[in-house]
């Protein structure tokens, strides 16, 4: 004997046309002789038919002309470019110092840092013996051009005991989603 | 027993496959920049997913936005489409999936709302009964009669879960087979047959006033 749910199913995919011909010929043989099978199918075709009415009734209140002319106005809308190049992060250059850009791509934190430049600020005398090849000696940061990023500007103890600037730029652009 | 039904739900399959073929040819259309295909692809299926929009949103209004952002979305993602499934499944996609995000807006708004009512205000359980009006209360205009009962089909759609409404809307309004209404959704079809006899089950209970007497179509 067919459990409950296999008959409800079976019912359903009758009304719905998605029995195989033989076994829907042998459901509807089988619903002659049960009169809640057939009341169930009469209410499913009233459900069927009220909300296929309404929905008729709903389609006829369009204005499609004014529903397209809405939906090329947003198609035309104006679209804020998001790819536009970043201008590039600079220094102003200081006459008479020497300057020196060093790039790093730093992915650190949440921030995700995307470049760290050093320069030292420390006497003109020359640079520290032993010290780093990509470390500037002799420059003055005066001005930091942070370009389309934010940024921060620090200074911190050298191993030396030197004064470092330490400019710290982020790879998050201002203003795009 | 009623032969025409299940008859009608494959008429209507059959209709659907032929135009497969020109869909197919007028989703090439649009994606190499006709814009008078886009057109035709709008007036062939707008009013259709209006009315899907219509089971799930809550007025014309919100049904018109869901449309429109739906086709905006079909314009600007024609390029995508490759024409592995049939156009309107991707269509009533897009609609379904804009109708469903808009009610959730706009339920959590009406939360909001009316949690700031609560403060302030006495609960009122008066506006409950309008949403279903009273058959012995309807005029009995068939115009008058359908509206009443288009309202109240909307009212008890609305306190369908989302997922049973889906369905029942895909399957009533649309016509969509099993096959068509698991694509659409992305569950299995066994799925779409569990939610839709649930979905039914509750829209009778909901709308017995008006199922319980001789069809509605033929007053």
């Amino acid at each position: 004997m067919e459990s409950a749910k296999t008959q409800d199913e079976k019912l359903q995919m009758l009304f719905d046309g998605e029995l195989a011909p033989e076994e829907e010929a042998a459901l509807r043989r089988s619903l002659e002789s049960s009169p809640e099978g057939s009341a169930q199918l009469r209410e499913w075709e009233q459900l069927r038919a009220a909300m296929k009415n309404v929905s008729a009734d709903w389609a006829e209140q369009i204005d499609s002309d004014a529903l397209f002319a809405r939906i090329e106005a947003d198609l035309s809308a104006p679209v804020i470019p998001i790819d536009r190049p970043a201008p590039q992060p600079a220094l102003r250059e200081v006459p008479g110092s020497r300057e020196r850009r060093v790039w790093g791509a730093a992915a650190i934190g949440f921030a995700a840092a995307a470049a760290i430049f050093l320069a030292v600020i420390a006497s003109p005398e020359g640079a520290a013996p032993g010290g780093s090849p990509g470390v500037a000696r002799g420059s003055e940061v005066l001005e930091v051009d942070f370009g389309a990023n934010t940024g921060t500007i620090f200074e911190v103890e050298g191993g030396a005991g030197e004064s470092l600037a330490v400019v710290w730029i982020d790879d998050e652009e201002v203003g795009l989603p | 027993m009623n032969q025409p039904l299940s008859n009608a739900s494959k008429t209507k399959e059959a209709s659907t496959g032929s135009s497969k073929k020109g869909d197919h040819d007028l989703v090439q259309r649009v994606q190499a920049g006709d814009t008078a295909a886009f057109r035709a692809l709008f007036d062939k299926y707008h009013r259709r997913a209006f009315a899907v929009a219509m089971g799930v949103v809550k007025n014309e209004d919100d049904a018109l936005d869901a449309v429109q952002v739906a086709f905006v979305k079909v314009h600007k993602n024609i390029h995508k489409f490759e024409g592995s499934s049939s156009f309107y499944t991707w269509l009533y996609r897009i609609v379904m999936n804009v109708s469903i995000d808009h009610v959730r807006r706009t339920s959590r708004r009406k939360n909001l709302d009316f949690d700031e009512r609560a403060l302030h205000e006495e609960s009122q359980v008066a506006g409950d009964g309008a949403l279903v009006p009273s058959v012995t209360n309807a005029n009995p205009g068939k115009a008058a009669l359908r509206r009443e009962l288009g309202t109240a089909i909307q009212a008890a759609l609305q306190e369908l879960p989302e997922h049973h409404r889906a369905v029942i809307v895909l399957r009533e309004i649309e016509g969509m087979s099993y096959e068509e209404m698991a694509r659409t959704l992305d569950v299995p079809k066994g799925t779409v047959m569990s939610r839709l006899f649930h979905a039914r089950k509750k829209m009778q209970a909901s709308l017995a006033p008006y199922l319980s007497g001789e069809a509605v179509s033929e007053d």
